[in-house]
């Protein structure tokens, strides 16, 4: 379903993506994790049409995403790290105006908008302007117009940041229910417990580079050690420092 | 005093670096231009209004000083005056986001530093910026004062002097009324309410400025010093008890000759705004912390949800209805907007007003030939339809703001975003254009050319104006400027930078237009006939108008396209 074939970013000479290479199948949920500035925004931003590859390519469904974009975004549904919306509108227009970017019939988006605004609390504030709204709402509309043409592909950067813990757990729901309906779930997040609790598969990035695709068994048995993902994670990525620090601190 | 002093330079330095230690070449020339633009102005206004006084001390016969010192005082208190009344209504928006909208409020306030330290910092830096906005429009006549009755360095450092005193005195009255109120209203009510004082009294002001202009036309001599000293009359300069005479007087006190006692009102005027501006910080102790805890607040909830759902309609919408659909909500709700285009159609027909009493006297217009009324009634149509365009269609990509990450992730065509785009841009021009044309076709006394040559020329004008607005934004957009903020000194900078580059293109334009008709009066094309020069003129009107909408458009729905795959880099993308 995505497939990232030698994607790779320069900005100058800092080169951001460095030669990356995986497939996500349908029905999976890949939790791509990576500590900050590693790549992983970048990443996602190339897989979901928002930037272009300095060289390599992105498929989805087998549709390249910078040969024939807009058909490639038909597929996705894209939940950005800062939830940014309009302002001045309100919640129903906002999510009026997706549902007519995908050309979806309204009877339908309304139906899916109302599952959704009833799940994360929102039926009784669609009709305000949001810039009242709080970070976890601007968050949580996001989502809803991430979802709302049923996207065949998700693309989720940082989804749990701002959200109450209710809210967090509904969206781990979701995206379980997402995936056994078939759709693909593509999630960064620096929460391991939530990769390790949810991803079928994780894929670890740093300083641009993929060091590791795959299960958390097969992390620990590629790391030669069993434990958290949190301890794999940091074995992986840090530096020597960092290791006698955690191994210090663990007395 | 430490904190508060610590607080000034860290804004001191911020402002710097950003303004003169960018990287980019690009941003220093642009932020130079500004600058240059600024002090152009000023200069232009200082000197225009030395010519204006000149004329007036002119006026007096010899022996009448004393008449001519009672109407300079009478119309520098009208200056000081309008300055207060300026920095109490529009400044008094940029006092409210600066007080109580910073973005870096809440770590300084999490900072153990003293809250009045914070406040009076906060107050200072937006009393600063407030002083340089509106002082060079008040300020600037008092310099041309000094200019011309020949004053000395004291007349003008006083002058400064009063002035910021002045600005400190009210500025810490209207920061005390804010701060008081904060209590009582909530945060979105009181910016609508601003916004919309702030709104008002722009058109207020045009508006008497206009009527003033308006009956000023025809008066003698005689009736000019009569007006002068019916304004000494009002009392303006009478009442010494208030602060704006005080700033009028001890600026006038130091002009040769003068027998105003300069420390009887300095001193009242440093001693209250001293006083007063200490009070403030005192009280807002007590007071800020509050106030700004309210202002993070939302409104309450407007419940229509009933009402709405029956709206619900069948089928599926468009993506190009969707984009147009959203961008006139906006539009809708945002009054700053509309702001150009209130103030276009009020001077439009103010200036249809002017002509359509004029037209019934004996004056130069008799004697003109028949297209010039006409020309210039369509140019000043095209000037401030045109005008409007920057506001909105230059604008139009950048007011996406963060939301372009959004936006770029939707299934849209480069295409579809730039006509969505082009007509939000276009009908408010448009409307104003059509507004404009019907004012000077109906209006009895003006003079318009008959419809089935305006209205094509207007429509014709100002889709390529649109186009080249557009083109602008689309070409260099910035996503960092928050719209309607008047904190957004990079998006005044853009919208100026475009205003000032879309006169001479219009000037052109309406210059091309009407060459049929003046190609006679200039030497080399005297030899043209009378159809030669139609069809040289309206091909040439063809050539530009449409080519600039073809050029313009062509290209913009490319680089759109760049921009939409993230090819090109956008600034705040």
């Amino acid at each position: 379903m995505i497939e990232a074939r030698g994607l790779t970013k320069e900005f100058g000479k800092f080169k951001a993506v460095d030669n990356v290479n995986f497939k996500v199948e349908s029905g999976e949920l890949f939790a791509f994790l990576g500590p900050n500035g590693a790549g992983k925004t970048t990443t996602i931003k190339m897989l979901a049409g928002l930037l272009i590859p300095s060289s390599g390519e992105a498929l989805l469904s087998g549709i390249s995403v910078h040969d024939n974009p807009v058909e490639a975004k038909k597929l996705i549904g894209f939940v950005p790290d800062e939830p940014n919306i309009y302002d001045k509108l309100t919640l129903r227009e906002f999510l009026d105006f997706v549902a007519d970017i995908y050309r979806m019939d309204r009877e339908r988006a309304r139906e899916i908008a109302e599952y959704y605004l009833e799940i994360f609390e929102l039926t009784d504030r669609q009709d305000e302007l949001m810039q009242g709204y709080s970070h976890g709402m601007r968050q949580k509309a996001n989502i809803i117009a991430a979802m709302i043409h049923d996207p065949q592909v998700i693309f989720l950067d940082e989804p749990t940041v701002g959200l109450d813990p209710r809210s967090a757990r509904l969206i781990k729901d979701i995206l379980k229910k997402l995936t056994k309906e078939g759709k693909t779930v593509f999630m960064s997040t620096h929460i391991l417990e939530i990769a390790e609790e949810m991803a079928d598969r994780v894929g670890i990035i740093q300083k641009g580079q993929l060091k590791f695709v795959g299960t958390v068994e097969e992390l620990a048995m590629a790391q030669g050690s069993k434990g958290s993902l949190e301890e794999l994670f940091l074995q992986l990525t840090g530096s020597e420092e960092d290791k006698e620090l955690i191994s210090h601190l663990k007395g | 005093m430490q904190e508060y002093m610590l607080l000034m330079r860290t804004s001191a330095k911020i402002w710097f670096t950003s303004t003169f230690k960018s990287k980019s070449w690009k941003k220093i020339l642009t932020t130079t231009f500004g600058y240059l633009a600024l002090i152009g102005f000023a200069v232009f206004w200082a000197y225009t209004s030395s010519k204006l006084f000149g004329d007036l001390i002119n006026l007096f016969p010899e022996g009448s000083e004393i008449i001519l010192q009672s109407t300079v005082l009478s119309i520098s208190s009208l200056l000081a005056l309008s300055t207060i009344i300026f920095l109490f209504l529009t400044g008094l928006r940029i006092l409210y986001e600066y007080l109580f909208e910073s973005p870096d409020m809440s770590f300084l306030l999490a900072t153990p530093l003293k809250v009045q330290n914070v406040f009076a910092a906060k107050l200072t830096e937006c009393l600063g910026l407030i002083f340089i906005s509106i002082s060079y429009m008040t300020l600037m006549p008092f310099i041309g004062l000094g200019v011309a009755f020949k004053a000395n360095f004291i007349y003008y450092l006083t002058t400064i002097i009063s002035f910021l005193a002045g600005f400190a005195l009210f500025g810490s009255v209207a920061a005390l009324i804010l701060l008081l109120i904060m209590r009582y209203v909530p945060g979105q009510r009181l910016k609508q309410i601003l916004l919309s004082a702030t709104l008002l009294f722009g058109i207020l002001i045009v508006f008497i400025s206009q009527a003033a202009s308006s009956s000023m036309i025809g008066l003698t001599q005689e009736e000019i010093i009569a007006a002068l000293n019916g304004l000494s009359d009002l009392g303006i300069n009478k009442l010494s008890f208030l602060p704006h005479v005080w700033m009028a007087k001890a600026s006038i006190a130091t002009l040769p000759g003068s027998k105003i006692n300069l420390w009887a009102n300095l001193l009242p005027l440093l001693l209250i705004a001293g006083t007063l501006f200490w009070f403030t910080t005192k009280l807002s102790a007590k007071l800020y912390l509050s106030g700004w805890s309210s202002g993070q607040e939302s409104d309450a909830p407007k419940k229509k949800k009933a009402k709405v759902e029956q709206q619900v309609s069948k089928g599926s919408g468009s993506p190009f209805s969707a984009m147009l659909k959203k961008e006139m909500l906006q539009i809708k709700r945002e009054p700053m907007m509309w702001y150009q285009i209130a103030i276009g159609l009020i001077v439009m027909g103010f200036y249809a007003f002017n002509m359509s009493r004029s037209s019934g006297s004996q004056g130069v217009s008799d004697l003109a030939p028949d297209f010039i009324g006409k020309s210039v009634s369509l140019f000043m149509i095209l000037l401030f339809a045109g005008l409007s365009g920057p506001t909105i269609a230059g604008l139009a990509l950048s007011r996406e703001g963060k939301n372009w990450r959004f936006l770029q992730a939707l299934p849209l065509d480069s295409r579809t975003v730039y006509w969505s785009k082009f007509v939000f841009g276009y009908l408010p021009c448009l409307i104003e254009g059509l507004i404009g044309i019907a004012i000077f076709t109906f209006l009895p006394g003006t003079e318009m050319f008959p419809l089935y040559i305006s209205v094509p020329v207007i429509i014709i004008s100002l889709a390529a104006l649109t186009a080249l607005d557009l083109w602008t934004d689309i070409y260099f957009p910035n996503f960092n400027i928050k719209i309607g903020s008047s904190k957004s000194q990079e998006g005044t900078g853009k919208l100026l930078l475009v205003q000032l580059g879309m006169m001479p293109i219009i000037f052109l334009i309406g210059a091309t237009f009407a060459f049929q008709w003046w190609y006679s009066n200039v030497a080399m094309f005297q030899g043209l006939s009378e159809s030669v020069a139609r069809v040289i003129s309206l091909g040439l009107f063809s050539l530009e108008t449409i080519g600039v909408f073809l050029i313009c458009t062509g290209t913009a729905i490319k680089r759109l396209k760049l921009l939409f795959s993230g090819a090109v880099d956008a600034k705040g993308a």
